[in-house]
């Protein structure tokens, strides 16, 4: 297996718990119930924060009812 | 490629203005079809190596453009559009021809209608050579990289190893690469200001409801605006005359016109300018900053009056995406429950848009109600300045090849104009104008050019005063004419 690794350097780099230097760290892509799990975060954590303005009462939506 | 017989020469040709492709036309230095097989062949030879182009239309182009030459020979000149082939975002109808919103689950649909502006582009005599690219329902849920689209990523003709900006980003990336001579995209909050940024390019975003949306794809009823990308800002005038307008298909449209009237705005030295010098200085990321310190020397030397301010403190970010991912949710509930968005190429999207449903009213006239205090400021802001600029992006674009960097780069506490002003104006309607102004590492940067209501033709002279005073805006990617000047100050 040495012999291989050293005879593969691309096989070498895969084996390799150090990247070599120069290459961009990836993290490890998300897995779908952590990507879904942070895509609903997202709207609780928008929600939240809403929640927490101040608005007059008389301050209307920014849409006209036209009868 | 065939050689064109014109004064301009084949290496000028693609990266001519409208007006002096107009010229060459009425005086007969080429015909409309030749011109027109000349940008089609560029588009669909160079197009795919881009990822830039939807669906060819060469075929249906060749006869408008004897329809045209028809016109020409006879002396019936019919405008500055007259003969010019353009691109536009395959979010905008075109009858009989495939609009797939660059998404998978629309791949086969055909609508029988053109969209507003693409007869309006017809009734000018411009001619129509293909649909251009686009993120996938205009980034609608949140994408997570470049591939977040049917064509593929949008690259950069400046460098195809970078993004070429979204969500028009084949509309972008096809005027910086000489493919068409303008470009029709679209924004809903940064869909034109970002590739315009990123390819070097002078992107026109209009006031909201001054152009006609309809015929075109839906993300946010309230935000949604049609404009232009091309080589100049002059341009992106010649171009909004043409398609802004009334039109009763559009329940947003403010029914007003809009004329090109440059020569209304010769003093803009008299403008009163709000910027914030620490937007060149200490926003942008380290190795952008002497090219913005750069741009804002060549804007100080317009002679405008130039006043430190900064923009009305509010949440942009989460009223800006509660309103669009709320609209959002309405509009594509159907492809939602029904299960076709798992068809999407951007996993992070599909998760978003199934969130995007759990939005309650609440949130949305929260969201709504703090518009309208939004709009308020800036009517104030307005009040004091007759244009507010900054840099359009404080960093480059991301890489095509890899996700996007969540990583929010550090910037300084004390805000400026730049930090949220892309979704505070969209917010407010009001429109922007971004034009290239430095190159960093031979990737373009850009400038963006905010001002109130209808003041399109202010920004486009103050955009054009900048472009008299620099030629940022005349370098091409040297893959496809060669390098590019590293002193583009005049």
């Amino acid at each position: 297996m040495a012999a291989l690794l050293a005879a593969s350097p691309l096989l070498a780099q895969v084996q390799s718990k150090v990247p070599p230097t120069g290459v961009p760290v990836v993290p490890p892509a998300p897995t779908p119930e952590e990507r879904r799990q942070k895509a609903f975060g997202v709207v609780h954590t928008i929600s939240d924060r809403l929640s927490k303005i101040d608005v007059p009462m008389d301050v209307e939506p920014a849409f006209a009812f036209r009868p | 490629m065939g050689k064109p017989k014109t004064k301009l020469d084949e290496a000028s040709l693609p990266f001519a203005t409208i007006s002096d492709l107009g010229n060459a036309l009425r005086n007969r230095e080429i015909s409309c079809v030749e011109l027109t097989k000349f940008f089609a062949r560029r588009l669909e030879t160079l197009g795919p190596q881009y990822n830039t182009l939807a669906y060819p239309l060469s075929k249906q182009a060749e006869k408008f453009a004897k329809d045209v030459d028809w016109d020409l020979k006879r002396d019936r000149f019919r405008g500055p559009l007259q003969g010019i082939p353009y691109g536009a975002k395959d979010l905008l109808a075109v009858a009989k021809h495939p609009t797939t919103w660059g998404a998978k689950p629309y791949a086969d649909q055909v609508f029988d209608y053109d969209a507003t502006v693409i007869e309006r582009l017809a009734k000018a005599r411009a001619v129509l050579i293909g649909k251009l690219a686009m993120v996938e329902l205009a980034g609608g849920g949140g994408y997570s990289s470049a591939s977040a689209s049917l064509q593929g990523p949008g690259l950069n003709p400046w460098n195809a190893s970078y993004w070429s900006g979204g969500s028009s980003s084949g509309s972008g990336a096809a005027v910086a690469a000489g493919l068409v001579p303008f470009a029709l995209g679209s924004e809903t909050s940064g869909s034109i200001m970002t590739p315009a940024s990123y390819c070097g390019v002078s992107g026109l975003r209009p006031t909201y409801g001054l152009v006609s949306r309809h015929g075109a794809m839906a993300l946010s009823w309230t935000l949604d605006k049609i404009g232009v990308l091309a080589r100049s800002a002059e341009d992106c005038g010649l171009v909004l005359q043409a398609i802004a307008g009334a039109d009763p298909a559009d329940p947003g449209s403010v029914r007003k016109s809009f004329y090109y009237t440059p020569q209304y705005y010769e003093k803009v030295s008299e403008l009163k300018v709000g910027y914030a010098e620490i937007d060149f200085a200490e926003w942008p990321d380290e190795s952008l900053r002497p090219a913005f310190a750069n741009a804002l020397a060549a804007v100080k030397s317009i002679g405008a009056q130039m006043v430190e301010t900064q923009i009305p403190n509010f949440a942009y970010g989460p009223v800006i995406s509660a309103i669009i991912d709320s609209e959002a949710a309405s509009i594509f509930e159907p492809l939602i429950r029904s299960g076709k968005v798992d068809q999407l190429a951007d996993a992070s999207q599909i998760d978003g848009l199934k969130a995007s449903l759990t939005y309650s009213a609440i949130d949305y006239l929260k969201a709504m109600r703090v518009r309208t205090q939004v709009q308020a400021a800036f009517r104030d802001v307005f009040g004091q300045f007759d244009l507010l600029i900054a840099p359009t992006h404080f960093s480059p674009p991301d890489r095509a090849d890899q996700p996007f960097d969540e990583n929010e780069t550090k910037r300084p506490e004390r805000k400026g104009v730049g930090g949220g002003l892309v979704p505070a104006s969209n917010l407010c309607g009001i429109p922007a104008i971004s034009i290239p102004c430095g190159f960093v590492n031979g990737l373009p940067i850009g400038l963006q050019i905010v001002g109130p209501v209808f003041s399109e033709n202010r920004i486009i002279a103050f955009a054009s005063e900048f472009q008299r005073r620099t030629n940022f805006h005349e370098q091409h990617p040297p893959s496809l004419t060669g390098p590019a000047s590293a002193n583009s100050l005049r």
